[in-house]
């Protein structure tokens, strides 16, 4: 979250601020778990692609916070390959999701116990190929189940976010082998504008017959061979076959009372406009010294 | 019956990613567009054969051997026999052979012998399938390299050898050997993530590019990085190597194509030329065709370029001359210290220079460069005009006497006059050629009380003549910078954007039209159209880069500007109508460009150096063009020539479109004028053939400041488009012989600071003349992202809007809006984020309005009562809410019924909903709004809904289209929704849909998002 211009039109961008979030998404979770009380009885979660750290934020404050006093507080372990400012009561993983070693580690912290929550709000960056990008969004919320078919309680709960797309749907069929309950939630701090929503997948079902085991020569499709959750698996014919579609149930989130992210909210007069600080900087991106160069002059046509 | 409507796309536009010369036939080009396969012959433009090779997925790539074609893109893939492909007896429908895999495929390409194909998928693992059979034979990848790849490519060397490089997301670059399934290397030097990378023919060289925007050279034999270039401003999608390993092709989101030279000694990138080739954003598709030095490019605009990659263009097309090597034609010719080239014009013999000694050289067609003679009185300052087709050259000096020559054709005078006008002295001597092929020649004089001095030069092939001359009043604070003759009218550009027009015959000054853009020059005015013998249109180009259709009735001295747009590409200097489009040149920076306005695209830049310096555009023929410049002391004659390149496909926005609108207009006709409104904030106005579901770009309107939200065309002639920054534009359409032309007419004043304070949506009742019967105007209803609604009065003939109503709904953001008239009362009805819909009676509120249709939506007001100062009336409390939705209502459309009406609405929970809304009478005790929800369809789609249209030939049938890229048609006669038909469309983020009737009784409907799809509905 940079200083900028838009502190003047993102309600929910200028209460995080103010707020002490590092992003304005820590109200999306907090939203998801107003309907569907994600946190009761938590003990063990794993916060995944967890940096700039909003969501860690939330279930320190929700999880930790509120329960530090108890003997045992409930243990939360966030995981990016970006490096985290440190939280209260969470412990940050700079790790690879999709490694074993990760995994392992994950379980020493908890003590050899399962999870109880499972969390990822990650994103990859678009290319604006469509195809391309639900693709890579797809193989992201798969490398979290991975990890997540291997940590996670029977009954346990998994939400990630997801872009509907045209193969949403597909995503939503596989899920719903794995878990009792998928459903398709939207926080109305998610603006109606994006195609983003969160999966909810409640009371996880480990299948009998199939072990997950994460090795790193084995990539996801490799993974969720044998699990039988109606994913496509490579045939010598190549033959052409409709996989399973299902839509899952849309939720709404959030009192319709709460802010609107898509509307425009003129801001109190008292409260002048100043730009907040931003409360994490923003990384350099991989084009930093070619917008330099652009900036300079260096580059003509 | 309703069950018997069916969906069939007639057109569909969307990106190309996938394109392949065929080089078996010297003319073939492969493009994918999205599933469907297009074959071009690209030496004359022509579509050969459309087939669908894929069910959903996108074509991304080809590759063939000998008669044996791949197909690949996401999971699919297929192989198909050229015959079968090319036979335009078989089916279009090719879809039956796709297969698929369990993976998304980077790249494919066959074995040395041809056998198999080898596809590389996104987790690094190679595939071969049996060409033949099409059946896997075996995997191969490298231990522990499964890591997501973002590109790839496969260089078969030989039998033995295959590489494969693939591209990362991570930043690495890793090139394996497929048979002895090693890692050759794994190069590091990127940030981010790899998007391309490529191994050169001869095994010389590796090229990649990433997320940090550079192209990095490496040695293949060592793994060393050789060179890393700079140049795009945005991600680099596609990259080429062609001319035997010596040159680099690079493709880009900045919309450029780079060429590179890879200089062999240095081992370095060199860049050699930028193209700007597509719109909005984003170049994916590449290809190289060597032997004639073409490149076919594909955008996410769905246009398809073939563009011309020589890498000696610049070179060959350029010829440059020092003054010494100009006068050493003549051997006699005694160059004087410090002389320049004062002045130049392309005649059809020759170009013709005159130096500062006022000594005239010629450089004839058989590229010779041949001494004319001096002319004293020429030295240290002349202007020089001309009439190229004439071979008429005149040289005007400051105290006021011109030299006119004629040539023939071998370059030898035939004719030689001077002319003296009694002036203190002339600052500035123009020239224009009339329609009749007159040349007129301007003089003007820094004493601002001397009248312009205006000589007309009538000639034949072997003989010209010069009229006395006659002069011309202006107002003594202009200065002249342009002018044109059309019929008997003299026009004249200033500076400070202001035009004089003047009677031919009697020099009177008939007009003064001051300050037609805020500041500058105008540059030029061009004669377009003669409509009537009083009546022409003319095109004015101002330097801050507006262009302007000026229409001028002599008859009543009237004029208007029926067209006007901003190029927003630095500065303009003229125009050029070429059949049915119009042609803009000037300069940006430190280049001079020429730009296709009409069609959206440049054709051609010269790196000149800037505006500043003498240069002259003389168009050859429609396909070639020479920039002629002086740069240092040197003269360069730039010729620009087209003949090789070509669009083979149009093509639209190249981002998404947010709202489309496709005008009603007259019945037999067999195109539709249509508009649409994108993400890249622009306008386009286009044609659309009834029959065969294309588009045709007339106009890309840049005016708006921020992304639309919302285009629709009011009626025949008006059109309201508007977005964030509470734009709100007026437009008039003017239809033309040619081409429609498009005006703004009116702006709504924006109210807040607010840059995000967006207009979601409108609606509109034309208002009549309770006297005259003649519209006079229109009322505007608005809903606004901050809750508020509001109506407004435009008046046509004063072009302003004045504010009637105001009120607010809560506090979250409206997305539709709706009149609805009945028992002589008004209702609007609103949709929000809330999913709520909300009726309100506003009938009191509009008074002094009366309603004079309620079907024709039309009110009648007697203008005298709308006084300007009226209070502005307050909205009353809804009288009916019901939420229909769980969260935004994206669109929605109502039909009236004899009790009210019925609105189908479409949401963002996926759900489509049927409501009844009842208005009873005054007099009733019931309520006098009362809604009902008829019908739910949860499910009615996997995706967001955001767009739902009434079909025009079925009232009772909607037509819905959906994120999940379906369109699908819905009925509701029963009171129920019923699905009639699904199908698949190729654009994605599937945002808008406008509809209208079609040829035969069929039901047209359109579609934008990503592209642009037309379906027939039947």
């Amino acid at each position: 979250m940079g200083k900028s211009s838009k502190d003047k039109r993102d309600l929910y961008y200028r209460k995080a601020k103010e707020e002490g979030w590092r992003a304005r998404s820590a109200f999306k979770l907090l939203q998801l778990n107003d309907q569907f009380q994600l946190f009761k009885g938590v003990r063990r979660v794993v916060d995944l692609c967890a940096a700039p750290g909003s969501w860690s934020q939330v279930l320190s404050r929700e999880l930790y916070e509120n329960n530090k006093d108890s003997e045992i507080p409930p243990k939360i372990v966030a995981v990016d390959l970006q490096p985290m400012a440190p939280i209260d009561g969470v412990t940050t993983l700079q790790a690879d999701i999709t490694h074993p070693k990760t995994l392992s580690k994950i379980l020493e912290i908890f003590g050899g116990e399962p999870a109880d929550f499972v969390c990822s709000d990650g994103a990859p960056d678009v290319t604006g190929l469509h195809d391309l990008d639900e693709y890579i969004q797809a193989q992201l919320i798969l490398a979290a189940l991975q990890l997540t078919t291997c940590l996670l309680r029977p009954g346990g709960t998994f939400v990630a976010k997801i872009f509907r797309g045209r193969d949403i749907d597909l995503m939503y069929s596989q899920l719903g082998f794995l878990f009792e309950k998928v459903i398709c939630a939207k926080p109305r701090s998610s603006r109606g504008t994006s195609l983003e929503a969160f999966i909810v997948c409640l009371g996880y079902k480990p299948s009998t017959t199939w072990k997950p085991t994460l090795d790193l020569n084995v990539s996801t499709e490799d993974f969720f061979k044998g699990a039988n959750i109606g994913r496509y698996e490579l045939r010598d014919d190549l033959e052409y076959e409709e996989e399973k579609r299902n839509v899952a149930p849309f939720v709404a989130c959030g009192d319709l009372s709460s802010y609107d992210s898509d509307a425009t909210y003129t801001l109190e007069s008292d409260i002048t406009r100043i730009s907040l600080d931003p409360v994490q900087g923003p990384t350099a991106p991989p084009y930093k010294k070619a917008l330099e160069m652009k900036r300079n002059g260096e580059i003509k046509r | 019956m309703a069950s018997s409507t069916s969906l069939k796309a007639l057109h569909q536009q969307s990106p190309v990613i996938g394109a392949k010369f065929y080089l078996p036939e010297n003319n073939l080009l492969f493009v994918g567009h999205g599933p469907i396969l297009k074959v071009y012959d690209h030496t004359n433009g022509e579509l050969i054969i459309t087939k669908r090779i894929f069910k959903k997925n996108k074509i991304h790539g080809i590759c063939y051997d000998h008669d044996t074609i791949a197909f690949y893109g996401g999971r699919s893939l297929s192989l198909l026999n050229y015959d079968t492909i090319m036979n335009t007896d078989s089916d279009e429908d090719l879809t039956g052979d796709e297969k698929m895999i369990n993976d998304w495929i980077i790249t494919g390409e066959f074995s040395y012998s041809g056998l198999e194909l080898f596809i590389l998928t996104a987790h690094n693992v190679i595939l071969s399938i049996d060409a033949y059979s099409g059946s896997l034979q075996w995997e191969k990848s490298v231990y522990g390299e499964k890591s997501i790849l973002y590109s790839g490519s496969i260089r078969v060397a030989s039998r033995h050898d295959v590489f494969i490089n693939a591209g990362t997301v991570m930043g690495g670059v890793i090139i394996w050997d497929l048979y002895k399934e090693e890692i050759k290397y794994n190069l590091q030097g990127h940030q981010g993530s790899i998007f391309n990378v490529q191994v050169s023919e001869d095994l010389r060289h590796i090229v990649s590019c990433s997320d940090d925007r550079s192209i990095k050279l490496w040695d293949f034999q060592t793994g060393e990085l050789l060179s890393t270039a700079w140049g795009h401003t945005a991600r680099i999608w596609n990259l080429k190597f062609y001319n035997a390993g010596q040159n680099l092709i690079s493709v880009s989101e900045d919309l450029t194509a780079r060429i590179w030279n890879i200089d062999q000694e240095q081992r370095e990138l060199v860049a050699n030329l930028t193209l700007e080739l597509h719109h909005g954003r984003h170049i994916w598709g590449l290809d190289v065709k060597d032997d004639q030095l073409i490149a076919a490019t594909g955008g996410n605009d769905g246009r398809v370029r073939i563009i011309d990659v020589n890498p000696a263009k610049v070179e060959q097309e350029t010829e440059a001359f020092e003054i010494e090597e100009i006068v050493s034609c003549d051997g006699g010719y005694q160059l004087t210290k410090n002389e320049l080239i004062k002045g130049f014009w392309q005649l059809s013999c020759g170009l013709v220079v005159i130096t500062s000694e006022g000594s005239v050289f010629v450089y004839d067609n058989n590229k010779k460069w041949k001494f004319v003679k001096q002319f004293e009185q020429m030295k240290g300052f002349s202007l020089t005009n001309g009439h190229s087709q004439q071979n008429i050259i005149t040289f005007t000096n400051a105290k006021g006497t011109t030299q006119l020559l004629k040539f023939n054709d071998e370059c030898e005078i035939i004719q030689e006059e001077t002319i003296v006008t009694e002036v203190t002295k002339i600052i500035n001597a123009i020239s224009t050629v009339s329609e009749d092929g007159k040349l007129y020649l301007l003089f003007e004089s820094p004493n601002k009380q001397e009248p312009l001095k205006l000589y007309e030069i009538i000639s034949t092939s072997d003989k010209f003549t010069v009229s006395p001359f006659k002069e011309l009043t202006k107002s003594p604070t202009f200065v002249t910078t342009c002018f044109t003759i059309s019929a008997d009218l003299i026009f004249i550009g200033f500076r400070l954007s202001s035009i004089g027009i003047y009677s031919l015959d009697t020099c009177e000054e008939l007009k003064l039209i001051r300050k037609v853009s805020l500041s500058d020059t105008v540059t030029s005015i061009t004669p377009y159209k003669q409509n009537t013998e009083t009546e022409s249109i003319l095109t004015v180009t101002n330097r801050d880069g507006l262009y302007l259709y000026l229409k001028y009735d002599q008859s009543n001295n009237e004029h208007s500007f029926i067209h006007a747009n901003d190029l927003r590409k630095g500065f303009v200097e003229g125009a050029i109508h070429q059949q049915d489009q119009l042609l803009l040149y000037g300069f940006k920076s430190s280049y001079f460009y020429l730009y296709n306005e009409s069609r959206d695209y440049e054709i051609g830049y010269v790196n000149c150096g800037g505006i500043h310096r003498l240069w002259k555009l003389f168009p050859v023929s429609s396909e070639q063009f020479k920039f002629v410049f002086i740069r240092a002391s040197g003269l360069f004659i730039r010729t620009l020539s087209t003949t090789k390149e070509r669009h083979l496909s149009d093509g639209t926005h190249g981002r998404e479109i947010r709202d489309l609108t496709i005008r009603e207009g007259e019945s037999d006709v067999t195109t539709r004028l249509m508009i649409t409104g994108a993400e890249d904030t622009t306008l386009k106005l286009t044609s659309l053939d009834l029959q065969t579901g294309k588009t045709l770009t007339h106009w890309t309107m840049r005016k708006h400041t921020s992304g639309l939200q919302k285009v629709k065309f009011i009626n025949d002639n008006l059109v309201v488009s508007c977005g964030a920054r509470e734009e709100l534009f007026v437009w008039e359409i003017t239809d033309e012989a040619k081409y429609p032309l498009m005006a703004l007419i009116g702006s709504l004043k924006p109210e807040s600071d607010i840059p995000d304070l967006r207009i979601m949506d409108f609606d509109s009742l034309f208002v009549k003349s309770s006297d005259s019967g003649i519209v006079t105007g229109f009322v505007l209803g608005c809903v606004y992202s901050d809750s508020t609604i509001k109506t407004f009065y435009f008046d046509l003939q004063t072009k302003t809007f004045t504010v009637l109503t105001e009120g607010r709904y809560k506090t979250c953001c409206l997305w539709d809006f709706r009149f609805v008239l009945h028992n002589q009362q008004i209702y609007i009805v609103c949709g929000a984020t809330d999913g709520f819909l909300t009726v309100w009676n506003i009938t009191e509120q509009l008074a002094p309005f009366k309603i004079l249709s309620e079907d024709e939506l039309t009110l009648s007001l007697n203008v005298t009562q709308l006084d300007e100062s009226r209070a502005i009336s307050k909205l009353a409390d809804p009288l009916n809410t019901i939420q229909i939705h769980q969260n935004g209502i994206k669109d929605m459309d109502l039909i009236k019924t004899s009790a009210g009406f019925q609105i189908v609405s479409g949401g963002d929970d996926n759900g489509l909903g049927l409501i009844e809304f009842t208005i009873n009478s005054s007099a009733s005790s019931e309520a006098e709004v009362e809604s009902q929800l008829l019908s739910f369809a949860p499910d009615a789609a996997s995706s967001t809904i955001t767009s739902v249209c009434l079909a025009p030939s079925h009232k009772s049938q909607v037509i819905v289209c959906s994120v999940d890229q379906y369109v699908r048609v819905w009925d509701f006669s029963s009171g129920e929704l019923v699905l009639v038909d699904e199908k698949y469309t190729t654009v994605a983020d599937t945002g808008s849909l406008d509809v209208t009737k079609g040829l035969d009784g069929a039901d047209l409907a359109l579609v934008g998002g990503v592209g642009l799809a037309c379906w027939e509905l039947k």
